[in-house]
């Protein structure tokens, strides 16, 4: 997992629960670089599901509810950091559409290393159908920077979420 | 231990953290640079690779177009020298029908004797125009720049096509505009060559009616003039489809027209090739039923004066025998050309096979006329014209080139050598006649 998702949790951890506790889930978490990490580098992605769950004992808020608010959070930091995505794009089920095909295939140009899930998008009528694929189990991430999404175009969105199997979760997200 | 201590480690740890962060972020920046430089180099290499494909691939294609050049080269001097070939027999051919036709013969043998004529002389004009295409394609046909009159040399085709045109109770016009340059610069055998060319298609075609030659000029500077020369007929028009085909060779608009009207088919695409080595272009507009006009256009320097052309060299000899000399090795050739002569009126005729002989004999004679065949065993005509040109000779003699190839260089070479004039093979009895006119006795 790409080193800048590690580094925007350190500082989501850092703003929402203080320094004190950041130092504390990575004693707990017992990480093999010690918690150093960098934007540019790449680790394995069970470092920070370690830390979530640290997080999850040390806060009592349930791994889900961590996870899902950390995309929401990364969504945010996503239109900072990249605002060329955003460019010219109005409608927030075009843009979710084209996670896969246009943005992830970006970033895939960026850093040829990064692990990205895939997508199975469809409309139907007012319905957005995206069915999320990836053996990392970051479901909620997803969720997380639906609602995101939702929130940057300024729309309120009815997600159902479903998972099919081990590997794939299915969104139903309505317009409200 | 104190709240400060905890607090110090804490920001030590803190520390230590960010110093192994901002380590590692080096070794990563350090390990890109390497990426980037690795890249970089094969980057070029793949460059420099790309450029001797490229290369390779430029030289494999010069090859082909010299393979396929030398391929068009090859074919055009196969039929350059096949058609030079042909000419010798078919020379003898024309000459003895000639000859056959003025003896005795009844009826139906004289029509027999017309039919070899006819055919001989549409087989010579064939492979004259194969001469000329090929000759043309192969990029050795010179024009000549002399002073011409295109009121002159027009008028000079309507009168070639004059019987033509009566034959088929044609009316033959002519439209110059009154803004005709007098004199400018061009091959005049060549201009006469696509003129008659169209103006003998056009009467071809035409059943009633008129074929009309028009020339104006369209631009005129202090130096220069483009021309329009338009032949227009009443005939029986091209289908639009078949009006790019024209000037291919071969291309009659189908056989059918070979077979009722005649021709080679290589007539327009001579045509078009020789305009356009005069810098010019050949069109074409047709409406079926209601006749063709065919154009083309010409650029040329106007010339500010007519150039002196060359009147022929005199021999001053009232009331005597020529004497002439024959230097040709081939027998028909010699045969008749001596029945030829006869015919003409001329009995004093020696006859050798070389340029050896052909000088040996000046050597205690002298002769009025030398037929002179440029081809020749020991020495040729060239070098004979040249040994003669050279003697110390009370009076020089008049020498005419015999040659199967009438190309340009030819008539070049022959003068240069020194001869006076110039006859084609095969042999035509009207030009003969002529040339032996203007000398006068
Ligand atoms: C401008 C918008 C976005 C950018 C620039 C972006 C970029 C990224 C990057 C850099 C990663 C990390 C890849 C790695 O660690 O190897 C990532 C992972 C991920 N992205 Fe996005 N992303 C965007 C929007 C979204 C949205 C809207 C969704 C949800 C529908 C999404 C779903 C995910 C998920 C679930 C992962 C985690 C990896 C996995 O599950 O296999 N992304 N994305």
């Amino acid at each position: 997992m790409k080193g800048m998702v590690f580094t925007e949790f350190f500082s989501l951890v850092e703003t929402a629960f203080g320094e004190d506790m950041l130092d504390d889930i990575i004693d707990d978490a017992n990480l093999p670089n010690g918690g150093a990490y960098t934007a540019v580098g790449t680790y394995n992605h069970m470092e920070l599901v370690a830390m979530v769950i640290a997080l999850s004992t040390r806060s009592e808020i349930p791994v889900p509810d961590l996870v899902k608010t950390f995309g929401t959070y990364l969504f945010g930091r996503f239109v900072a950091l990249y605002p060329n995505f955003f460019d010219n794009v109005t409608d927030s089920f075009v843009f979710l559409s084209g996670i896969e095909n246009i943005i992830h295939a970006e970033v895939l140009k960026l850093y040829p290393d990064a692990n990205l899930p895939k997508f199975d998008v469809q409309i139907e009528g007012d319905e957005l159908v995206m069915i999320y694929h990836s053996n990392r189990h970051f479901a909620d991430l997803a969720e997380g920077l639906i609602i995101g999404a939702s929130q940057h175009f300024d729309e309120d969105f009815k997600i159902v979420k479903a998972d099919l199997d081990e590997n794939s979760t299915e969104f139903r997200i309505v317009r409200q | 231990m104190t709240e400060i201590a905890v607090t110090v480690e804490k920001l030590q740890r803190r520390l230590e953290r960010e110093k192994r962060a901002k380590q590692e972020a080096e070794r990563l920046l350090e390990e890109k640079s390497l990426d980037l430089y690795q890249a970089n180099q094969q980057l070029l290499l793949f460059t420099a690779d790309l450029e001797k494909i490229v290369e390779l691939r430029t030289n494999e294609l010069k090859m082909a177009l010299m393979k396929a050049e030398a391929a068009t080269r090859a074919k055009t001097d196969f039929l350059a020298t096949i058609s030079h070939e042909i000419r010798t027999p078919l020379n003898g051919v024309i000459g003895m029908a000639r000859i056959l036709s003025d003896t005795l013969l009844d009826d139906e043998q004289q029509n027999y004797v017309h039919v070899i004529d006819t055919c001989g002389k549409t087989l010579l004009s064939l492979i004259n125009d194969i001469l000329d295409l090929t000759k043309i394609e192969s990029g050795n046909l010179e024009l000549e720049q002399r002073a011409i009159s295109i009121v002159d040399e027009c008028n000079s085709c309507l009168k070639i096509l004059n019987e033509q045109a009566t034959k088929q109770q044609i009316r033959l016009e002519k439209a110059y505009a009154s803004n005709i340059p007098a004199y400018l610069l061009g091959d005049a055998t060549r201009l006469k060559q696509i003129v008659t060319n169209l103006l003998s298609n056009a009467i071809k075609f035409t059943h009633h009616g008129k074929v009309t030659l028009s020339v104006e000029a369209v631009e005129i500077s202090n130096t220069n003039v483009a021309l329009k020369i338009s032949v227009s007929d009443t005939g029986i028009g091209i289908a639009p489809d078949k009006i790019d085909r024209l000037f291919k060779p071969f291309s009659q608009v189908d056989s059918s027209t070979t077979r009722k009207y005649g021709g080679t088919g290589l007539g327009l695409a001579i045509c078009a090739k020789l305009v356009n080595l005069m810098g010019g272009n050949i069109g074409v507009e047709s409406e079926p039923g209601k006749g063709t006009t065919f154009f083309f256009t010409l650029t040329a320097q106007l010339a500010t004066q007519e150039i002196a052309t060359k009147t022929n060299h005199v021999i001053q000899q009232e009331n005597k025998q020529l004497s002439i000399l024959i230097a040709e090795d081939n027998l028909i050739n010699q045969k008749v050309l001596q029945i030829s002569l006869k015919k003409l009126g001329f009995t004093q005729i020696t006859i050798v096979n070389d340029g050896m002989q052909c000088v040996e004999l000046f050597n205690h004679q002298t002769f009025d006329v030398i037929f002179m065949d440029m081809q020749m065993p020991r020495i040729d005509g060239l070098d004979a014209t040249r040994i003669i040109r050279s003697l110390n000779l009370e009076k020089q003699p008049h020498i005419i080139a015999l040659t199967a190839n009438a190309f340009q260089e030819d008539v070049k070479l022959c003068n240069e050598a020194g001869m006076d004039d110039f006859l084609a093979k095969p042999l035509d009895a009207k030009i003969l006649k002529e040339k032996l006119k203007l000398l006068k006795f």
